[in-house]
C-alpha cells in the first residue's frame, strides 16, 4: 500500500517536470524494464483523463443551460453592447480630450505609428533543420536577436531554394525589421492574396504596418479597417491605429 | 446581472470556487463574445449548429486555463476565445478535408491536444461510463481530485475548502483516492481501452 502510494506521487512529481535529471533518468529506465510499473504508470494517466473529462462534462453541461437561457431572451447573437448611458459619457470624454488629442498629434508623425506598432512576429521554434549551421538556422538565430539584416539575407536564401509560406512570412517580417519596406510589401501582398494561408491574418497586419512605414495610409486604412471588422491578427492594435491616423 | 466585467474581474469570477460565480462569468463571456465567434467562423463557412459547438468546447478551453493560470491578466480574453475557436473550428475541418494549417499564435500549450481530446470524447460518449465511475469513489475523493487535477487548486486551499488538519493529510487523502479510482479503471477495461485511446489520438 505504501508503496502504491509512493509510486503516485512519483508520477505526479514525472509528469508535473518536478523530478531531478537523475530521478527522471531512472524513471524513464524502470518504465522500460518494468512492465507492471509502465502498466501502472499508464492507469494513472488514465485516471487522470477520467478525472479532466469528468469534470469537464459537468462544465459543459452549466454552459449549454446558459446558452439555452440566453437564446430564450435572444440575447445571444447581439453583440454585447454597453447601456446607452455609458455611449454617452464616452462620447463626452471623447469631446473633453479632443483638445489633447491635437496637442499630442502635432508632437507625433504617422510614421512614428510603425515604430509603436512594429515587433517581429514570435519565432516558434529556434531549431528547424538537422544541422545546427545550416541557413535555416542561421536566419532563425539572427531574427530571434533581431538581427534583422541578416535575417533577410539568409531568409531569401532559404526561400529561393525551398518557396513555403513560412519562410516567405518571415522574411516579410525581416525586411520590414531592416526598413526594407518596399520589397517587404510585395511579399507580403503575395502571402495576403491566399485567404487561408498559414499566415494570412498575420501578413495582413505587417502590410498594413508596411504601408504606415511608406507613407501609404489609404491602403493602410483599408487593411486596418478590414482587420478590425474582422477581429483579425491584431484587431486591438488596429482599431488603436485607425483612431491616431 | 451587471453590465459590463472587466478581464480582470472575469477572471476573479472563474477562479473562484463558487460554481455561481464561475457561471456568472461564463454567461456574461457567452452574451459578449458569441456574436464574434459566430461572425469569425462564418467566414470560413460554418453554419450556426456548428459554431454552438466550437463556442462551447472553446469557452470550456479558456475556462480551464484560467481556472489553472495559464491563462495570463495581460491577455485579451476575447482575443484568446477567438483564436481558439478558429483553431477547434479549421481543426474539425481538418478532420473532413485533411485541411493544412499551422500557426495560432494566441494557442497556449496544451490547446490543440485539449482541443483533439474533446472531440474525441465527444464522439466516443463515454460520459456516463465515467460518471458512474466517480460514484464509487464517494463525493469527498470526487471533490478532491477535481480540486488537485482539474483545477490544479494547491494543496493548501485544498486543506481549507475541505477542512484536512494539515497539507499532509491532504496529500495522503489524495493519493489514497487516486489509488481507489485507478484500481476501479481496472475493472473496467472497456472504459480504460477508451481512456487509452483518447490518450493516445490527443
Amino acid at each position: 500500500m505504501e508503496d502504491e502510494l509512493k509510486n503516485i506521487d512519483r508520477f505526479e512529481a514525472y509528469l508535473n517536470g518536478e523530478l531531478s535529471k537523475e530521478e527522471r533518468e531512472l524513471f524513464n529506465e524502470e518504465t522500460s524494464k518494468d512492465p507492471d510499473f509502465k502498466e501502472e504508470f499508464e492507469t494513472y494517466k488514465n485516471a487522470i483523463t477520467a478525472i479532466r473529462i469528468l469534470n469537464r462534462n459537468v462544465l459543459r453541461k452549466d454552459i449549454e443551460k446558459i446558452a439555452s437561457e440566453i437564446d430564450e431572451v435572444g440575447e445571444r447573437d447581439k453583440p454585447f453592447k454597453i447601456g446607452s448611458y455609458l455611449k454617452y459619457a464616452a462620447i463626452l470624454i471623447g469631446v473633453a480630450l479632443i483638445p489633447l488629442y491635437f496637442v499630442f498629434r502635432n508632437n507625433a508623425t504617422k510614421t512614428d505609428v510603425f515604430a509603436d506598432n512594429f515587433s517581429p512576429y514570435q519565432m516558434i521554434s529556434t531549431e528547424r533543420g538537422e544541422e545546427q549551421d545550416s541557413i535555416l538556422n542561421l536566419a532563425v538565430v539572427a531574427y530571434n536577436k533581431q538581427n534583422f539584416d541578416e535575417a533577410s539575407s539568409f531568409f531569401k536564401n532559404v526561400y529561393e531554394k525551398n518557396e513555403t509560406e513560412e519562410t516567405q512570412f518571415y522574411l516579410s517580417i525581416s525586411l520590414l525589421g531592416n526598413k526594407q519596406y518596399e520589397e517587404a510589401i510585395i511579399q507580403l501582398k503575395k502571402l495576403c492574396e491566399n485567404k487561408l494561408g498559414l499566415y494570412y491574418e498575420q501578413s495582413l497586419w505587417y502590410l498594413s504596418l508596411a504601408y504606415i512605414a511608406t507613407e501609404d495610409f489609404a491602403k493602410a486604412e483599408t487593411l486596418l479597417k478590414q482587420i478590425v471588422e474582422n477581429n483579425s491578427y491584431s484587431y486591438e492594435k488596429a482599431q488603436k491605429i485607425l483612431k491616431e491616423l | 446581472m451587471k453590465i459590463y466585467y472587466s478581464n480582470i474581474e472575469i477572471l476573479d469570477l472563474i477562479k473562484s470556487s463558487d460554481r455561481d460565480k464561475n457561471n456568472k462569468a461564463l454567461k456574461y463571456i457567452y452574451r459578449s463574445y458569441f456574436a464574434d465567434v459566430l461572425k469569425v467562423i462564418r467566414k470560413f463557412g460554418g453554419n450556426k449548429e456548428i459554431v454552438n459547438e466550437v463556442f462551447q468546447d472553446s469557452l470550456i478551453i479558456l475556462y480551464e486555463n484560467i481556472k489553472t493560470n495559464k491563462f495570463k491578466e495581460e491577455s485579451s480574453l476575447k482575443t484568446y476565445l477567438l483564436s481558439v475557436a478558429k483553431y477547434n473550428y479549421l481543426s474539425k475541418l481538418r478532420e473532413k478535408r485533411k485541411y493544412q494549417f499551422g500557426d495560432f499564435g494566441e494557442l497556449l500549450p496544451d490547446d490543440e491536444r485539449y482541443i483533439e481530446e474533446m472531440q474525441d470524447t465527444r464522439e466516443k460518449n463515454i460520459e456516463d461510463a465515467i460518471e458512474l465511475l466517480f460514484t464509487e469513489i464517494g463525493d469527498q475523493c470526487k471533490q478532491l481530485l477535481k480540486f488537485f487535477y482539474y483545477e490544479k487548486m494547491p494543496h493548501k486551499d485544498i486543506v481549507k475548502k475541505l477542512n484536512f488538519s494539515s497539507i499532509q493529510t491532504a496529500k495522503t487523502r489524495k493519493a489514497q483516492c487516486m489509488k481507489k479510482l485507478i484500481e476501479i479503471v481496472n475493472t473496467k477495461p472497456g472504459l480504460k481501452k477508451h481512456l487509452m485511446e483518447i490518450r493516445e489520438t490527443a
